[in-house]
């Protein structure tokens, strides 16, 4: 008798841990999935410059050169409304290795914003780990002055394993990152011949 | 008892399963017609449809998302994002925008998001959105003035 009752009970208890799993595997939106965060005002500053170029093909074509300059493959132009997304994928170990070449500056600010977020502060990234990064542009003309171009960037980065499992993801908002960024798009626009 | 705790087990993984799947892929959505439009939508008479466009992407980049295609024309925007709980623990969002102008210099704006698999039905969700829509609203409400 004792043993069915434990036969019993584990059988009750393999229903409860099934019903728990399956549970688990139903997925609810998180809470703060579409909530700003309190932050966002000062990071969508950071992340916006306005330029004062002749025409805003100008400023369109040096940021294409900009996103082709930083190594990124386009994946969408949607140019009425100013739209350019591009992205790259990149080494997590061959960045700690190759620092000083193109955009690996970018890459290792990514790369120790993902490394600071671990308990302990331990790089995260592993040797067969891979890196990729987003970019998506919006250039647009400035509703406030005539003959003026803002343009907004956003920087995703992911960690990718090797069986290509999202190990983490992270909004770029370093300020350092934009500012550089802009730098470069500064630059396009002189070799592009902008005044 | 061995045969009681078997049918309890067998209850259990039939409600547990049934919660998750279904028989037949959600073809044609799920939910009242009506009142999917009505969670989803929200109507402005503060800026025209290009403008309101503008703000649609800049939200979108507010809350993390990607630009996966956009249309003036259609006044239709899809973005997406992978939203990052805890390792190896994500979601994708997707989300697509309409914008239409409606008579008396009004735009509809409507937001259609699904988290990884399920078109999401939630109200708290639209009403974040439309909260973050609201402040870029005025962003560039601020910037024509």
């Amino acid at each position: 008798m004792p043993v069915v009752g434990g036969r019993a009970r584990r059988a009750g208890l393999a229903g409860v841990l099934l019903l728990c799993g399956c549970l688990a595997g139903c997925e609810s939106i998180p809470e703060e999935a579409y909530r700003l965060p309190p932050s966002s005002q000062g990071v969508r500053e950071a992340q916006t410059r306005t330029f004062e170029v002749p025409a805003e093909a100008n400023i369109l074509q040096a940021s294409v050169a900009l996103m082709q300059d930083m190594d990124y493959n386009f994946d969408t132009i949607e140019y009425p409304l100013g739209v350019l997304s591009g992205s790259k994928t990149v080494d997590a170990d061959s960045i700690a290795r190759n620092a000083g070449l193109v955009a690996a500056d970018i890459a290792l600010v990514i790369l120790a914003v993902i490394g600071g977020q671990v308990p302990g502060g331990s790089l995260y990234a592993q040797a067969d780990d891979e890196i990729k990064l987003t970019v998506t542009m919006v250039v647009l003309p400035s509703l406030e002055n005539e003959g003026q171009y803002t343009a907004r960037i956003t920087i995703r980065s992911e960690l990718v394993d090797k069986s290509d499992h999202v190990k983490k993801v992270v909004m770029i908002e370093d300020p350092v990152v934009y500012q550089e960024i802009f730098e470069k798009l500064s630059k396009s626009l002189f070799l592009e011949g902008v005044q | 008892m061995m045969r009681r705790s078997l049918q309890c087990l067998a209850l259990c993984a039939s409600v547990a399963l049934a919660g998750c799947a279904t028989a037949t892929p959600d073809v044609t959505g799920s939910g009242s017609q009506l009142q999917t439009r009505q969670l989803q939508t929200r109507d402005y008479d503060t800026l025209d449809k290009e403008k309101t466009m503008r703000s649609v992407v800049a939200t979108l980049q507010d809350l993390g998302f990607t630009i996966d295609t956009a249309d003036p024309t259609l006044g239709t925007i899809t973005g997406s994002r992978v939203y990052y709980e805890s390792d190896y623990k994500n979601f994708t969002m997707r989300m697509t925008v309409t914008v239409r102008e409606m008579e008396g210099k009004r735009v509809a704006v409507r937001a259609n998001a699904r988290l990884n698999d399920k078109a999401v039905a939630d109200p708290l969700t639209y009403q974040d959105f439309f909260a973050a829509l609201d402040k870029a609203m005025f962003l560039t409400l601020q910037q024509v003035d």
